[in-house]
């Protein structure tokens, strides 16, 4: 049984914004919910008022538009994993979409909820940051542009103020050869949170010195990571043994895997994280 | 408070009243008598409460009643047509792959939703189907026998 709370669903950002600064703590956002149901009934999450914004217009569906895709909060794990746009130009997105829950959590599942949640491993969210994805974050009182990666401020935390609702992603269409790639391990086979996950895009793959490596890892810091430290010392490297060695260093430095997780200790994390850097020096 | 919704479950129309903390799989099992859609986990962890919105497959205890006001929803008692069974059900029967039969209704409605999607499905894509789903008795060998074998029934 969930404990008892209002809903209240509306059409329009403006409407909601009100009703969600109105009413503050009390009111929380419903999208696909599948994490919010999942709090409610652990009364990690005890909302007066859910706010159901599934009616609001202009938050679903993926949009071409000249060098850019745009998505919609409100985009399912499905459909961005089945979206052509996607396929073409962001297949490591893709694949972290079509891994996230099983095929019925991802219809519900929205990209705007993996993201706003906050974890610190959301599937979609790792390979969004090796695309420098951007959100568009709306409110009563207009839009602001923030980039993703600077968006997750801890564990469940994230940076929307008072009555702002997570619109859009913005993903710029790269202009240039990528080769990219996602991993992930869990527990077990079936359904499962990531133990680790890990985005590599390395651009101008062909070319030594133009080469630029972006990484992001998944449950292995307080909020999705990024390794900007990494990515400086690869890019415009040469892939050769030595310079493995001194990178295994680098992401080593860069990791902080909590101890008592559930998951994986903070050693296996570790082991992971440079067995899938590897796949740079094998494969690129 | 409670909120009138207007829903169509397996072709028939229903109004009703729900609370807005109420289960789509409560609101279903509590309210309208299907009880073909089980609640194993109650976390989406299990795969009991599969039902679909829209031809969509869902699990039902990740989403309340109120959220399908205007849905079309489908649960393991639409899949049978004039008393007969679907083909998968029949392979189900015929693979044994009923033990308890807990899992069946979300296991039937993932394999049925498969093969809406992939009209050859192979080893694999059964597997990914059955990826949320969890049997406690058969130990799934016969499961995935039977979605193999729903094949024949698709097929005529
Ligand atoms: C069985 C199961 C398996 C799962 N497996 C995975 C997995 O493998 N990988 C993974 O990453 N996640 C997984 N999840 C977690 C969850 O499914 C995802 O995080 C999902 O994308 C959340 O989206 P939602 O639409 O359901 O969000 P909701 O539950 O509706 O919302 C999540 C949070 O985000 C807020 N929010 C939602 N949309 C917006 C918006 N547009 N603007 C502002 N705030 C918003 C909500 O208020 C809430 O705090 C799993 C969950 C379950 C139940
Ligand atoms: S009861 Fe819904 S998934 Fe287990
Ligand atoms: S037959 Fe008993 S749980 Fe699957």
């Amino acid at each position: 049984m969930l404990i008892p709370f209002e809903y209240i669903k509306f059409d329009s950002i403006k409407d909601a914004s009100v009703f969600l600064k109105e009413h503050g703590d009390d009111a929380h956002i419903l999208a696909g919910g599948t994490d919010v149901i999942v709090k409610i009934r652990a009364r990690k999450l005890k909302p007066k008022y859910l706010v159901d914004i599934k009616g609001i217009e202009g938050l679903k569906g993926i949009e071409k538009d000249r060098d850019k895709i745009v998505i919609g909060a409100l985009t399912t794990a499905n459909e961005v994993a089945k979206n052509t746009h996607i396929k073409e130009y962001f297949p490591v997105l893709k694949d972290g979409a079509w891994t996230l829950g099983d095929y019925e959590i991802r219809n519900r599942a929205t990209i705007g909820g993996n993201i706003c949640n906050g974890s610190p491993s959301a599937d979609t969210v790792i390979p969004l940051l090796v695309y420098d994805a951007k959100v568009i974050i709306a409110s009563d009182e207009g839009e602001r542009v923030e980039a993703l990666d600077k968006f997750f401020k801890g564990p469940g935390k994230v940076n929307l103020g008072p009555g702002e609702i997570l619109k859009n992603i913005i993903l710029n269409i790269p202009d240039y050869p990528v080769k990219g790639k996602f991993f992930r391990v869990s527990r077990v086979e079936g359904m499962d949170l990531a133990s680790l996950n890990m985005a590599i895009l390395v651009a101008n793959p062909d070319s030594i010195s133009d080469r630029k490596v972006r990484i992001s890892i998944g449950a292995v810091a307080p909020v999705p990571l990024r390794v900007y430290e990494l990515e400086e010392f690869l890019s415009g490297k040469e892939f050769t043994k030595e310079i493995f060695d001194k990178a295994k260093e680098i992401l080593l430095n860069n990791l902080n895997p909590r101890e008592g997780s559930l998951r994986a200790t903070p050693y296996y994390k570790k082991r992971m994280a440079v067995h899938y850097l590897s796949w740079l020096f094998e494969e690129i | 408070m409670k909120k009138i919704i207007k829903l169509r479950v397996n072709g028939e129309d229903y109004e009703i009243l729900v609370e807005p903390y109420w289960t789509l799989l409560k609101v279903l099992r509590d309210v309208l008598g299907f009880t073909g859609p089980k609640e194993g986990c109650g976390i989406g962890e299990c795969g009991a409460c599969t039902v679909y919105i829209d031809d969509k497959p869902v699990k039902s205890c990740l989403v309340l009643g109120v959220e399908v006001n205007g849905a079309n929803i489908t649960t393991i008692e639409g899949l049978s047509q004039n008393k007969k069974i679907s083909g998968i059900q029949k392979a189900f029967i015929d693979e044994g792959a009923v033990q308890c039969g807990f899992c069946t209704p979300g296991m039937v409605m993932a394999i049925n939703a498969l093969y809406t999607n992939v009209s050859d499905p192979g080893e694999d894509d059964i597997k990914e189907a059955l990826k949320g789903h969890l049997c406690r008795c058969t130990g799934y060998e016969t499961i995935v026998k039977a979605a193999k074998r729903a094949k024949e029934y698709y097929k005529r």
